[in-house]
């Protein structure tokens, strides 16, 4: 091509000063190749907001999703609500709802937009811009994370003011403390699962997509969304074991309603301890579940096939 | 190299008739619809075997219906056979409107975002319409095997009384033929408004079917809702096609405000209601369509 500037023109050299391929100056390819812990948690944290960018700013962008995403899940809330009601159970009840209906916002997000959110960025190229960036894919997982979180906590607040205002839910909070605390362990541990989830799906297809589809009524009602984990008798037990949502959910009802220790199945201090334990665990699994998942994609050749 | 054909050597139906290129609403329609349905059920059920597929079709209402029923023993310790009849029969039809309406947008954000072929959709002389419907087919099969094994559950497992030879048929025909049909206007819709919409509407369906599911008394007597909302339920079709179908499959009306009406009062309004849904869906979904067309969202991708 006329014009253009063959490649033996060129000659090796060090990048100008302002060239914007050059991050910092080095004194030898060794140098640059050489990352300090600063430059790497730096680097990192970047990753974090820059996938985090796209979601707050793409939400804002289109916001249809409030009325579908905040509107119509009080809808779907008041439907469980008024099944209450027809039942004539009593109030508190009501209150144990929507709370449940709230925190299904964080489950959807978990499962959806984390655990099969690699699954999509396969499918839309994404995938391998990350593998060959030298960030962590954790740090990718947490971007996600934290872009719908921004979501999930407005539809869950929505939920809560919205519901509590329509139906009348009177809390009496047992322990503010507790309460905050074990609400922030089931945020961790949820979102540790789902970084869990997400290096499985690494894995998977379009099996991802249904295994998301089976993660929602049945784990609504083994995670006791709407109905005291109590009811699913010696079942709970397990339930509470391996489900922050379930854990967590019981120990918040019990700290939100003075008088309701006795449709709890564990005492929250309890709960908030198994809450912590799985918080720590999923989330060194998910380190090394991603790793060795990494390592069978790559010998698989699995990290770019599409449309399968 | 052959000459070219002269018309005369033109085998009629083959690719260089030019009788091919005259529309055919009818022929065109069908082969859409066919062809949409095929396509879709591959998606469908090709991601695994049998067993998995056939696990994956009923757990997803069989735990709807299953939370329902622990709210009942709950409250009541399972001493209500009529509240548990009541949820099962409206949870289990409930998995059609959740499946038509994935099935719809599915069909548009798949096409568009992951597989991008609905650009080649567009263009094509397949009318749109058909082959979204024909596309979601598959996941109202789908949604046929939760709605029995949903049924067959509570028979044998929750003491819901359904027998097969005092099931009045053709009202369960009548309903559930006026209800798909309204199901699948609402979905229609929903594709056209999603043609306008990143990829984040996936969750939109489920949304709009949770806002259904308040109003039309699925899982509780439309006269717990408030009095507006009462005359939301009585306008929409849904309401009208799981009343018919509780008729038809217990024998008895829903108490309260329904139980007023018989059963040509409730065939009659449901293809009232289903008609006027299904003429708005229509126009809904071709003036999203065209405006798609105008600001080429068609092959757009918005992966975020």
């Amino acid at each position: 091509m006329s014009g253009g500037r063959s490649a033996v023109e060129v000659a090796p050299g060090p990048e100008p000063a302002g060239s914007p391929y050059v991050g910092r100056r080095t004194a030898s390819p060794t140098a640059a190749a050489t990352w300090t812990a600063g430059r790497f948690v730096t680097v990192n944290l970047r990753t974090i907001l820059g996938r985090a960018y796209p979601r707050v700013v793409g939400s804002l962008r289109e916001p249809s999703w409030i009325v579908f995403e905040v509107g119509m899940p009080l809808l779907t809330t008041s439907a469980f609500v008024f099944v209450y009601r027809a039942l004539q159970a009593p109030s508190m009840y009501v209150g144990f709802v929507v709370i449940g209906g709230a925190m299904t916002a964080f489950w959807l997000n978990v499962i959806w937009m984390m655990a099969a959110q690699l699954y999509w960025e396969r499918g839309s190229g994404n995938l391998e811009l990350y593998f060959t960036a030298p960030i962590h894919m954790m740090s990718i997982l947490l971007g996600m994370a934290v872009g719908g979180l921004f979501a999930s906590a407005v539809r869950a607040a929505v939920v809560i003011v919205a519901a509590s205002l329509l139906f009348d839910v009177r809390y009496a909070i047992v322990d503010w403390a507790l309460l905050v605390t074990v609400f922030l362990l089931t945020l961790l541990s949820l979102y540790g699962l789902g970084m869990l989830l997400a290096s499985l799906f690494l894995l998977w297809g379009r099996e991802a997509w249904h295994l998301v589809q089976l993660l929602q009524e049945p784990v609504y009602f083994l995670g006791g969304l709407y109905t005291p984990l109590r009811v699913l008798g010696p079942l709970a037990g397990i339930v509470a074991g391996i489900l922050p949502l379930a854990a967590g959910l019981d120990a918040i009802r019990q700290l939100a309603f003075a008088g309701s220790g006795s449709l709890g199945f564990l005492p929250p201090g309890v709960e908030a301890a198994i809450l912590a334990l799985m918080a720590v665990a999923f989330l060194v699994l998910a380190r090394f579940a991603l790793a060795y998942i990494e390592r069978i994609a790559r010998r698989e050749g699995r990290l770019t096939v599409r449309w399968q | 190299m052959s000459p070219p054909a002269t018309a005369a050597q033109v085998v009629p139906g083959s690719i260089g008739d030019p009788a091919r290129a005259t529309p055919r609403p009818l022929a065109d329609t069908a082969r859409a619809l066919a062809t949409g349905a095929r396509l879709g059920w591959a998606i469908e059920s090709n991601w695994s075997d049998p067993l998995l597929f056939a696990i994956y079709s009923i757990v997803k209402p069989v735990g709807a219906a299953l939370i329902l029923v622990a709210i009942v023993w709950a409250i009541a310790g399972g001493g209500q056979p009529g509240a548990i009849a009541f949820l099962v029969v409206g949870s289990a039809a409930w998995a059609y409107v959740g499946g038509g309406l994935l099935g719809l947008v599915g069909a548009i954000l798949d096409d568009r975002e992951r597989y991008r072929m609905l650009k080649y959709i567009a263009v094509s002389q397949a009318p749109f319409p058909a082959f979204l419907v024909g596309r979601s087919a598959a996941q109202l099969v789908i949604a046929t095997a939760g709605f029995l094994v949903t049924l067959v559950m509570g028979v044998l497992f929750l003491g819901v009384r359904i027998d097969p030879f005092a099931v009045r048929w053709p009202l369960l025909v009548m309903s559930m033929a006026g209800g798909l049909v309204a199901i699948m206007a609402i979905g229609i819709a929903m594709a056209g408004f999603c043609l306008q919409l990143r990829q984040e509407a996936w969750s939109y369906p489920e949304a709009l079917a949770g806002a259904l599911y308040l109003v039309s008394g699925t899982i509780f007597p439309i006269d717990v809702l408030p009095g507006a909302l009462q005359g939301v339920a009585l306008a929409l079709p849904t309401t009208w096609w799981l009343e018919g179908t509780r008729r038809a499959l217990l024998g008895r009306p829903t108490a309260g405000r329904l139980a007023a009406c018989d059963d040509a009062t409730v065939v009659l309004a449901l293809c009232a209601t289903t008609a006027v849904l299904t003429l708005a869906g229509w126009a809904v979904f071709r003036f999203f369509e065209r405006r798609a067309r105008e600001r080429g969202l068609i092959d757009q991708t918005t992966g975020s």
